[in-house]
């Protein structure tokens, strides 16, 4: 204990820390009926630095070339000592990360933590959503496997539907008219460069504003709470238990991969017919089941460009709530938000299992 | 000077021209003809992108007569040696005229066969000629008349992918063949064949046709006695084994065609492994009844090529199954390979009728595939291995876990 | 009381920090394992040793594995070396050097290709794909043509 005085004496003659003790001292950590919630967060951080370690080991295998990617998987999964587990746990970790994601913004969307003053930390974990889903995306086709190569043709398709740029955004993607080896490429530059960055920076905003702001309280506990404020330390105290979490998914993510190791599938062939039943990422397929109802064409215009425009709206408008919950930032309670965000899960959860359980 | 180089080069200028038109210049025949109305002026047409369109050529080389007379009547008079339309028995002679003369042919080709007359004389086609018969194919039924082509033009009529259809012109024509005492099923019992698939589906021009078998200028049925030595142009090692088998004087004694027998003639299919032992589809039981020792030596090999090609198969499995789970397996290429390969010999072995011959190299077969299955055992074991250390990580995180939590339970409970 | 407590709490932490070196050390293991590159530092199977450069005696040929299928490396009576897929195009059987032919041989069928993988009789449908032969020290590198 003596040394352990020591060392931080000998920083803090060098560095003010008196800040950041303070800070540290002083943070806490609301504790309600509710405050499980607060620990999901921390997990999908976890998770994603999980993705970063995990990401770059993988990076001293991988070859992002149509000729060399999906041997240098196979290499890695074969060749490499524990190369099938680091890179299993990526795969894994990269669909818990989003699962956690959902959970997380999910919670916060019933809690009405985006209230006032807490919007922007709202709009900067949407963007972060989205960012989470372009790196699933753009991860998914580096194997170069049949299946990732056919769901990406699907996927980038439908950038081509938005009237005007369509086609350009289609180019700008696929790096040319149809996904190929320049595909690959591209892709593996956002998945490595840009979004890691992009991602690094809101992930910073948001984080800046939570340590800032604290912890929302729900409002329907809100008065309960201010009558009777029962906190916790945030050091060490929550993240003690926060770790708790972490070592749980972990194990969870050992399991998985050393149980259920990701398969590779075959190599992606360009001039191969598409296999039976592409699906996209499972969080993608209730999207891919909704345009499957779309009819060709509503009120003659093209249905799947107006489904896409519908979606981007209700993108949109989700990203937006803070601003449209005009209840809840008077802290009212505003059932109707509530329940689109019910609606909105049971829709997710329906349109999901028709895709995988009762669709051909 | 400038007026002697003007000269010459307005002579070479008509030297290429006169060149260019030298086939129509040089012929009255063909300066009426084309302005004839077909039929007359077809062969003028046809000649265009014949392999006989060519200076050193021409119309009275066949047809006789005067091809610098400037009246017709002059041009075609029987004085002349002109002769008309050739009748069939003529023919063959005309052809030959050029075709047989070693000398004559190599200013076009060294290397040209000059024995087509000699064969044709040789066939059923020439014999049936010299008879009286003027039904019987003759050059020009396969070559066509004016406009004859290469062989190796894919418009010729005898490229490989159209000789069946040429031969069945007449074959395959039950009207026509009446009279004659053969099958005229042959044309499309052969387009069911696995050489017809591999020949027209797969586009592979070295797969048999027609001719391959029969002889194209010598065309004669193969006799009984020399069907292995027709399939074994291709088939070498089933045809060697086979000449040398028990089976090669049996079936010459017995009267039974060679490789037919088993394998069918124009419909052959493709084998399998089907064809050997004692069930139904059995070729063997043909011949060998219940009891006897070929029909056990039959039941043997079956059983001995089933038995590896399950083992192969169970190798392959088990490798695949390694392999998805991602573990590498660095030998199994040649072992795999090797079973394969002893499979494939086996099979043909089966024509030597010596179980000796046969079950040896299935004996070798199986040690491969048993290498090959033992490795892949070896590749799921590395499998086992990886929940082994995955209890031990979920034991640590358990203990990580389970020390953290009450940690942190002993701090609160102080703290209160 | 509070002596147990404080006692207790010390072996909690201890017991916590030991469990969680042994933890870090489980999760370094396989990252350290990771980093330091596997005997067969190449991803992509495109090159493969095939010999030692005085394996070989003139007029004499080898199969070696490369990748999932087998290839075949010879060194012709000159001394000049050709590798090939071993694989015969025929029923894919694994084909092998004839130093009395000369000529790469095919056991299954009797299929015979040349120095320079082509057909010279026999069933198969195609040449041998040929490879390119590069000697680098003291090893014979084969490698696919690009």
């Amino acid at each position: 204990m003596d040394k352990l005085k020591k060392l931080s004496n000998w920083f803090e003659v060098r560095i003010d820390l008196s800040g950041v003790k303070k800070f540290s001292d002083k943070k806490v950590v609301p504790v309600h009926q509710q405050h499980f919630w607060y620990a999901i967060g921390g997990i999908t951080l976890f998770l994603f630095i999980t993705q970063i370690v995990t990401g770059i080991l993988l990076l001293l295998y991988y070859r992002p070339a149509a000729d060399s990617a999906y041997e240098s998987v196979q290499f890695i999964m074969t060749s490499v000592r524990f190369g099938w587990l680091i890179r299993s746990i990526h795969s894994w970790g990269a669909n818990l990360m989003i699962f956690f994601l959902f959970v997380h913004m999910f919670s916060t969307f019933f809690m009405k933590a985006y209230r006032k003053p807490r919007e922007m930390t709202w709009i900067s974990g949407a963007i972060l959503l989205i960012l989470a889903l372009a790196f699933g995306f753009s991860g998914y086709l580096l194997p170069w496997n049949k299946l990732a190569f056919f769901a990406t043709k699907v996927g980038t398709e439908m950038a081509a539907v938005v009237p005007g740029v369509g086609k350009h955004i289609l180019i700008f993607l696929r790096g040319g008219e149809d996904v190929t080896g320049a595909t690959l490429t591209r892709f593996f530059g956002f998945h490595v460069a840009l979004l890691p960055m992009t991602t690094f920076f809101v992930l910073l905003i948001h984080l800046v504003l939570i340590q800032a702001q604290g912890m929302s309280v729900p409002p329907t506990l809100e008065k309960e709470y201010k009558k009777n404020p029962k906190t916790m330390k945030f050091f060490p105290d929550f993240i003690l238990r926060d770790a708790v979490g972490w070592l749980a998914v972990l194990g969870l993510l050992g399991v998985l991969a050393a149980l259920f190791p990701w398969e590779l599938g075959e190599k992606a062939d360009r001039f191969a017919s598409a296999p039976m039943g592409i699906k996209p990422e499972w969080y993608f397929v209730f999207l891919f089941q909704t345009l499957k109802y779309i009819p060709g064409r509503i009120f003659s215009l093209n249905g799947e460009a107006l489904a896409i425009f519908a979606i981007g709206l209700g993108v949109l408008f989700w990203v937006s709530v803070p601003f449209f919950d005009r209840r809840a930032q008077k802290n009212l309670p505003s059932k109707a938000f509530t329940l689109i965000g019910i609606v909105l899960i049971i829709y997710i959860i329906v349109l999901t299992t028709i895709s995988y359980f009762f669709s051909s | 000077m400038k007026k002697i180089e003007f000269t010459v080069l307005v002579l070479i200028t008509f030297i290429i021209a006169a060149g260019a038109q030298q086939a129509d210049n040089n012929s009255t025949c063909v300066v009426c003809h084309r302005d004839q109305d077909p039929p007359l002026s077809t062969p003028v047409e046809q000649l265009k992108t014949s392999i006989h369109n060519n200076p050193k050529l021409s119309c009275a080389g066949c047809h006789g007569g005067d091809p610098t007379a400037e009246d017709a009547d002059m041009a075609m008079s029987k004085a002349k040696g002109f002769i008309g339309k050739p009748s069939p028995e003529q023919i063959p002679k005309l052809c030959s005229k050029c075709h047989s003369s070693a000398a004559f042919m190599r200013t076009f080709n060294p290397n040209v066969p000059v024995d087509q007359y000699q064969l044709y004389l040789a066939s059923e086609h020439g014999i049936l000629l010299k008879k009286g018969d003027k039904k019987v194919a003759t050059c020009v039924s396969c070559h066509d008349v004016h406009d004859i082509k290469k062989a190796n033009d894919p418009t010729s009529p005898v490229f490989p992918s159209n000789i069946a259809d040429r031969c069945g012109k007449c074959h395959a024509d039950a009207d026509y063949m009446k009279g004659y005492s053969i099958p005229t099923d042959q044309l499309s019992e052969y387009k069911k064949s696995i050489h017809a698939k591999t020949l027209y589906d797969k586009g592979d021009l070295s797969a048999p046709t027609c001719n391959d078998c029969h002889g194209n200028h010598g065309a004669m049925p193969p006799g009984i006695a020399s069907v292995a030595n027709v399939c074994g142009a291709c088939h070498l090692v089933q045809s060697e084994y086979f000449s040398a088998s028990p089976h090669k004087e049996a079936f010459d004694n017995m009267g039974v065609s060679e490789c037919e027998a088993c394998h069918g003639n124009h419909a052959i299919q493709k084998t399998s492994d089907q064809m050997i032992g004692t069930d139904e589809q059995a070729v063997c039981t043909q011949c060998h009844d219940e009891g006897s020792q070929g029909y056990k030596t039959a039941a043997l090999m079956r059983d001995g090529i089933d038995s590896l090609a399950t083992e192969i198969s169970l190798a392959e499995a088990m490798i695949s199954k390694a392999h998805l789970a991602g573990v590498e397996i660095q030998d199994k290429a040649l072992n795999l390979s090797k079973s394969k390969d002893a499979l494939i010999q086996s099979r043909a072995l089966i024509h030597t009728l010596s179980m000796d011959k046969v079950g040896g190299k299935i004996k070798q077969g199986l040690k491969a595939a048993i290498n090959a299955l033992e490795i892949g055992r070896q590749a799921l074991k590395e499998v086992g291995h990886r929940r082994n250390m995955l209890i031990i990580m979920v034991v640590l995180t358990l203990l990580v876990a389970g020390f953290l939590v009450l940690y942190i339970r002993v701090r609160e409970r102080n703290n209160d | 009381m509070k002596e147990t407590s404080k006692s207790r709490r010390t072996f909690l932490l201890s017991g916590l920090l030991s469990s969680l070196t042994a933890f870090g050390a489980m999760m370094l293991y396989p990252v350290w394992r990771f980093i330091m590159p596997p005997k067969v530092p190449e991803s992509t199977q495109n090159s493969v040793k095939a010999a030692k450069v005085n394996e070989l005696e003139p007029n004499s040929g080898k199969v070696f594995p490369f990748g999932s299928k087998p290839a075949i490396l010879i060194r012709l009576g000159n001394g000049e070396y050709r590798a090939f897929t071993a694989v015969c195009t025929h029923l894919q059987c694994t084909v092998q050097y004839r130093k009395d032919f000369k000529l790469i041989w095919c056991a299954c069928h009797n299929g015979r290709f040349d120095m320079n993988g082509n057909v010279v009789s026999g069933p198969p449908p195609l040449p041998l794909e040929p490879f390119e032969v590069a000697i680098s020290g003291s090893d014979i590198i084969v490698s696919k043509r690009a």
